[in-house]
């Protein structure tokens, strides 16, 4: 019920190109900074240049946007549209770094982006457990190769579906199911190496108990 | 195989439309339930994952770039109205035009004398004065643009009243002084009484009993 009475994006976009209402302009943005910022953070690893191209991707949003004014020509795929702004700054920033063609090593410095975030109570145990998890699945993410680890985050983090995922990236969509295919086996399997050394090494306790 | 993993996909992420249909292969292929089994505990795990939030700060600036950069570009034909607070300010205490070449048919209008009798007292409008643009006409220049109108409708009555007296009265004659400069007589008091009763017929004619004024007693008498 309450969706129903949120303003739909192209009704924000119009109150901000018309009147310059900022107030419609931060619900736009705040309606989907998770997704935009979901995908740079998993693809960079750093909140700080996550944040850079963050501010970065909007700032070549706002100023298409205003040069755009009368002729709009995104309607009803703005976040379309500001994924692509964001993915290709995030595409430029990981070439420079030499990080895009190259298959991720596990030469990170134990650090996820999920260990990252600000955490509210992270003291509890429960929350601790939770956190491993979090850095472990993260660090299989990391070892995922670039075009499977794209796939995977703007389908979970972002949720365009695979056609615009296949647009976006300009691959068929049949690459983009089977690089997700292919990203979610690799991780199960990842899970399950872990599980394995997991119980070996609790069984190798035991026995040398 | 493929295929079906691809269907397999897009039904755990609900884009697949024949999801009944899909069901039922399912449930009748136990290899593509089992794959089905674990790709769906990879994305529980992934689903389980809090997004990352930008900070409130970047979206902040983000904001606040939105909208210098709306201020900064070229306005739309359609005469929108802005809301923005950082809009060049508009006088709008009154109608009357800022232009000097506007201001004196506003003042004369109608509807200008309707919107003064109703507009609040100066003492009412004191306090907002000081806010207001330098630039700005006041209310102070518009009670002096509306005195000055005052006046001059006042002389150009005067001009074009008839005069009461039976003959034209001459021009005051010039009295010389000690110092040998010429002034007119104005206080010849014929004069002044002449002057006095035409100031009365025209109050009469204006009718604004209040300022009529009153017969000096030196010349009632």
């Amino acid at each position: 019920m309450q969706s129903v009475m949120q303003p739909t994006d192209e009704a924000l976009i119009e109150a901000y190109l018309e009147s310059g209402d900022e107030q419609a302009f931060r619900t736009l943005v705040e309606r989907h900074q998770d997704q935009i910022f979901g995908y740079i953070m998993g693809m960079v690893h750093d909140r700080a240049i996550a944040h850079d191209l963050f501010q970065d991707t909007f700032e070549r949003v706002i100023k298409a946007m205003n040069d755009r004014r009368g002729s709009y020509t995104h309607k009803g795929q703005w976040l379309s549209w500001v994924m692509r702004i964001a993915r290709n700054a995030t595409i430029d920033y990981l070439r420079k770094q030499k990080k895009w063609s190259d298959v991720s090593s596990d030469d990170d410095e134990g650090r996820s982006f999920w260990d990252t975030l600000e955490s509210d109570m992270p003291s509890a145990d429960a929350d601790l457990h939770r956190m491993q998890q979090r850095a472990v699945l993260n660090r299989h993410i990391r070892r995922l190769a670039p075009e499977q680890r794209e796939v995977l985050l703007l389908r979970q983090q972002t949720d365009l579906t695979f056609r615009e995922i296949a647009e976006l990236t300009g691959v068929s969509i049949n690459t983009a199911l089977g690089r997700m295919r292919y990203a979610l086996k690799n991780l199960r399997g990842m899970l399950e190496d872990v599980d394995q050394q997991a119980l070996v090494g609790s069984v190798d306790d035991r026995f040398s108990m | 195989m493929n295929t079906d993993i691809d269907r397999l996909l897009r039904y755990m992420y609900g884009e697949l439309e024949d999801e009944a249909d899909f069901e039922r292969a399912l449930a009748d292929c136990p290899d593509l339930f089992d794959t089905w089994f674990e790709l769906h505990e990879v994305k529980q795990k992934l689903d389980a994952q809090p997004p990352p939030r930008p900070s409130a700060s970047v979206v902040d600036r983000i904001v606040d770039q939105a909208a210098e950069a709306h201020n900064a570009s070229p306005q739309p034909e359609s005469p929108a109205p802005t809301s923005s607070p950082s809009s060049s300010p508009r006088y709008e205490g009154d109608t009357v035009p800022c232009a000097p070449s506007g201001s004196w048919v506003a003042v004369s209008s109608p509807a200008y004398h309707e919107q003064r009798s109703t507009a609040p007292s100066a003492s009412d409008r004191a306090p907002h004065a000081s806010s207001r643009n330098q630039g700005a006409p006041t209310e102070h220049s518009h009670a002096v643009a509306w005195g000055i109108a005052c006046m001059l409708a006042l002389v150009m009555a005067v001009s074009s009243l008839p005069d009461s007296s039976p003959t034209p009265e001459p021009l005051p004659a010039l009295s010389s002084t000690s110092s040998g400069t010429t002034l007119p007589d104005w206080d010849a008091p014929e004069r002044r009484a002449t002057l006095h009763r035409q100031a009365a017929a025209l109050s009469e004619r204006v009718g604004t009993p209040s300022s009529s004024p009153a017969a000096p007693r030196s010349f009632s008498q």
